[in-house]
């Protein structure tokens, strides 16, 4: 096949002539606009709802974070007090022990 | 304010459905066609073409002229086959494929027609969418430009660079 400009021109124009838009083009184009329209907030919605999460997550963090916090403040002026009942029974007991060895020196 | 503006226009500007209808009426094979050259898919073509419809609805009043109108529909049938192709969502045709939706194969010489068909599915989208422009609208270097947005010579490029690609795959094939 010999291909030429003027034949590529042609058969090209050919090729890419205009074809017929699909039977029925119009009345769905207008089917489309006379369609109510869909709602606008999808998006918005999709949006709202990620900000909620994140409230969410935040606020269960924070919780979390006070919990914690409590938890280990509580261990900790409990182990204060173990530690003072520790001392006191230490002292007392150093005491008695201080008694006994006068009576044992006495005698 | 707009003095040429055709009564058509001006009535489907004013929201008459009737006169939108024949607007589409009227353009609708060249806007379908754009599309249907592009992605040789008539169910993404036929879609793509009723958006494009859809935003002339949508923007009726800042259409000045029935000149204004094809070119305006032209430019953004234009932009929407490259967004598409941008997208990845058309299909590459192969060349097999491609001879089941080569179409309206002509009496004179229905195989090189045909295979020009293919061979066109081949090339780059701003090749393929400037030769559309070229042949299907008859339009010149300098109107592709204003159409597609480029320069006149990245026009004459893509043109030139799509012939010789085409007439390089045809002579291979002949």
């Amino acid at each position: 096949m010999n291909i030429t400009d003027k034949n590529i021109d042609e058969t090209l124009q050919r090729t890419l002539a205009r074809t017929r838009a699909p039977e029925g083009f119009a009345d769905r184009v207008l089917a489309r606009i006379d369609a109510p329209q869909a709602p606008q907030q999808s998006r918005w919605l999709s949006a709202s709802a990620l900000r909620r999460i994140a409230a969410v997550i935040l606020f269960t963090a924070a919780l979390g974070g006070l919990t914690a916090h409590q938890i280990a403040e509580h261990r900790r002026a409990e182990g204060e007090l173990a530690k003072r009942e520790v001392m006191t029974a230490l002292h007392i007991a150093s005491a008695k022990m201080h008694v006994a060895q006068r009576a044992v020196s006495r005698d | 304010m707009f003095a040429t503006r055709d009564l058509t226009l001006q009535r489907a500007a004013g929201g008459d459905h009737e006169s939108f209808a024949a607007l589409i009426h009227e353009h609708q094979d060249m806007v379908f066609s754009i599309a249907w050259h592009f992605l040789h898919d008539r169910g993404r073509a036929e879609e793509i073409a009723q958006e494009v419809f859809l935003q002339l609805y949508r923007t009726l009043g800042e259409i000045e002229s029935p000149a204004h109108l094809t070119f305006w529909l032209r430019r953004v049938t234009s932009n929407r086959c490259i967004d598409e192709s941008r997208r990845g969502r058309w299909r590459i045709v192969t060349l097999d494929e491609a001879s089941d939706v080569a179409h309206d194969a002509d009496a004179t010489d229905p195989l090189l027609k045909r295979r020009v068909g293919q061979m066109l599915q081949r090339l780059p989208a701003q090749q393929r969418l400037a030769l559309t422009m070229r042949y299907q609208e008859g339009l010149e270097p300098s109107e592709i430009g204003a159409v597609l947005g480029m320069p006149l010579n990245t026009v004459k490029s893509h043109l030139r660079r799509g012939l010789s690609a085409l007439r390089e795959w045809l002579g291979a094939t002949s």
